[in-house]
């Protein structure tokens, strides 16, 4: 058994076997309660993370300033660079240390979720070289993988296209973040598009229990930016939803005062 | 403006084109690929084996040597997807044993599908066991000359008519059916995911009786007279009264506890119930008693079923380690062949030689077991 089997797979596959049988024997629910919890113990690194993106979004037109000023010269524009980001109080590879020690615990969430649905006969024997020696994980296992009615062991049409809508409004809401530069924006924009149908495409062929997960993280991710930094590139959607109510309240208001004047004038 | 968006787009789709590689190898790494395992049958010339490729292939039971074309299975569907890792569309993965009856060859495929193959004649026939069309069978076939039974992932046990593969019978229960059932005296005997061992009857499916263990069985339960053993995933074994379905022992632990699934199907050795384990210890159980009297650890997990040769048993280990056990002589073991491949497939053996399907490089090794002796092997 390899080093990564040890201390970080093997751990997360049977917290997940033994989520799964006190939670009613349900792994669907196993697998968004345990999604919560490591992103309730990630926090801290995705806040730093949040913190570091929104602070480079904000630096970006001064960025953009620097590279017309110094266009030329490159070694000039990296030291007034770094200058910048010094005075914003941020490190160029702030983002990197929090996604470099979050980035494991995701592939060990994800591969114990397939090793777990033991989706082929194989992958069921080799679970049994993964499973502690625990009365409760002997008893909880196979798991029963049907939730809400789905199989969490067969991909689902349903699922892939939710995994694709949250993805895709997880992506846009940190879109304009990167404002003030044009190619950095087209970028965004085009990952936003990109990204949810390459998640579509892998959910209609993987398991569904990977497409819960990836739904649920999405969901909590969208919760996380908007605590912190609010609706960010949905707003303009958010707002054209927003007056749209008004307008059908507005209507709403005027058909009900109407109606009441009517009354009034018949019983005069 | 317009070559930059281009050069984007390029950009981003090799970008995510690698980040969707990655996911679908990372699946594949922790998915594990499927080779099937379904180990050889034979008669009195041939040995028939179903290939991971989806093929049945007739080899000389002397030297080895293909006698047929192999026949070409075609089935539903892959049983990976795109991304999967498996083989292609319309490749047929095999399990279970397969069943020799009057020139026929019998096998349960991983698509849901119970084959027919007159190998000779190059023909083949189908039933798909589950409606539905997405239940796998795993289960091995045994036959009675009028029906065949086999269990499927759908949780029933389905009994067959021999010509022309209508379901005759079918009993459900709780669970998936990998196990191969035991034929005795018209009575059906299968092991359940849903922990219960059933006892049916062969002439209409009828329930006589069932017993419930603490766990899942994948394991095939093994008849000896009036009584049936059956290890289980709880770690631990049963004998069971054949007739009734009433505990006669549950294994006593004083020795050793058994620390993993008993997947692989025991077997009975003089006055000896050896059963090998995940953990990869061998444990020889008091049949009478079911007293543990040895442990034997091999420290690679057992999954596949081992045989008896002239009293002693006969085992490997998962990375191709051949042992044999004389428990005449104090359960003295000693390594007789090493392989050095991965080995699922339960052993056959034909008089002294023992025959090995090996998973991933797929071959059959013929080994002499007197004197470990590689006969021959062929890679399929």
């Amino acid at each position: 058994m390899d080093i990564w089997e040890l201390i970080i797979l093997r751990p997360v596959v049977n917290f997940l076997i033994w989520l799964s049988h006190t939670l009613f024997g349900s792994f669907g629910l196993a697998v968004i309660v345990l999604t919560i919890i490591i992103n309730l113990i990630l926090l801290p690194f995705t806040l730093k993370q949040m913190k570091t993106s929104k602070l480079t979004a904000e630096m970006q037109p001064k960025l953009a300033a620097l590279q017309k000023k110094y266009g030329n010269n490159q070694q000039a524009l990296a030291q007034e660079q770094m200058k910048l980001y010094k005075e914003a109080g941020i490190s160029p590879t702030g983002c990197l240390l929090p996604m470099l020690i979050q980035m494991p615990i995701w592939v060990a969430l994800y591969q114990a979720i397939m090793r777990v649905m033991a989706v082929s006969p194989e992958s069921l024997l080799n679970l049994s070289s993964l499973v502690y020696n625990w009365d409760v994980i002997f008893k909880a296992l196979p798991l029963k993988t049907m939730f809400l009615g789905l199989n969490m062991v067969n991909s689902n049409f349903i699922l892939a296209l939710l995994v694709g809508a949250t993805m895709y409004l997880q992506t846009k809401m940190t879109s304009n973040q990167s404002s003030g530069n044009a190619q950095l924006q087209q970028q965004t924009q085009m990952m936003s598009i990109m990204m949810p149908l390459m998640f579509i495409f892998m959910s209609m062929t993987l398991p569904a229990g990977l497409s819960l997960y990836w739904i649920i993280n999405a969901i909590i991710r969208m919760v996380m930016q908007y605590f912190y930094s609010g609706w960010g590139g949905l707003q303009p959607y958010v707002d054209k939803i927003k007056s749209l109510l008004h307008i059908s309240n507005k209507k709403n208001n005027s058909v009900t005062k109407a109606s009441s004047d009517n009354k009034t004038v018949s019983k005069k | 403006m317009k070559k930059n968006k281009v050069l984007h787009l390029a950009a981003t789709s090799l970008l995510l084109g690698s980040m969707a590689v990655a996911v679908a190898g990372c699946s594949c790494n922790t998915n594990v690929a499927q080779y099937g395992w379904a180990p050889p049958v034979f008669d009195d010339s041939y040995l028939y084996v179903a290939s991971s490729e989806g093929s049945i292939l007739t080899l000389n039971k002397v030297n080895g040597t293909l006698t047929y074309d192999p026949l070409k299975v075609k089935g539903n569907s892959g049983a990976s997807g795109l991304l999967g890792c498996g083989y292609g569309a319309g490749t047929v993965i095999f399990y279970g044993s397969p069943y020799i009856n009057d020139g026929l060859l019998y096998a349960s495929g991983y698509d849901g599908n119970v084959y027919t193959f007159d190998v000779a004649k190059q023909l083949s026939n189908k039933k798909q066991l589950d409606e539905d069309k997405s239940m796998s069978v795993i289960s091995g076939i045994v036959g009675d000359g009028k029906n065949i039974y086999v269990g499927c992932s759908d949780g029933s046990i389905y009994a067959l008519d021999n010509t022309t593969l209508e379901t005759v019978w079918s009993y459900e229960t709780g669970d998936k059916i990998w196990s191969t059932p035991v034929l005795n005296n018209g009575t059906v005997y299968v092991t359940s995911f849903d922990h219960s061992l059933y006892a049916l009857s062969a002439e209409d499916g009828s329930l006589k009786w069932s017993f419930a263990t603490d766990g899942p069985v994948i394991a095939s339960p093994v008849l000896e007279e009036d009584t049936i053993y059956v290890a289980s995933f709880d770690r631990s074994v049963y004998a069971v009264n054949a007739g009734n379905g009433e505990m006669k022992w549950k294994l006593s632990t004083e020795l050793a506890s058994p620390r993993n699934w008993f997947w692989a199907t025991p077997v009975i050795c003089g006055n000896y119930l050896v059963a090998p384990n995940n953990d990869g210890c061998i444990y020889s159980i008091d049949k009478t008693t079911g007293k543990m009297e040895n442990v034997i650890d091999l420290e690679k997990a057992i999954s596949s079923s081992p045989v008896v040769i002239n009293n002693k048993v006969y085992v490997i280990d998962n990375t191709g380690n051949l042992y044999s056990i004389d428990p005449s002589n104090g359960f003295n073991f000693t390594r007789i062949k090493e392989l050095e491949t991965t080995v699922n497939s339960d052993l056959v053996a034909d008089g002294d030689l023992i025959y090995v399907h090996s998973q991933k490089d797929e071959t059959i090794y013929c080994v002499n077991a007197l004197n470990g002796v590689l006969q021959w092997s062929h890679e399929v």
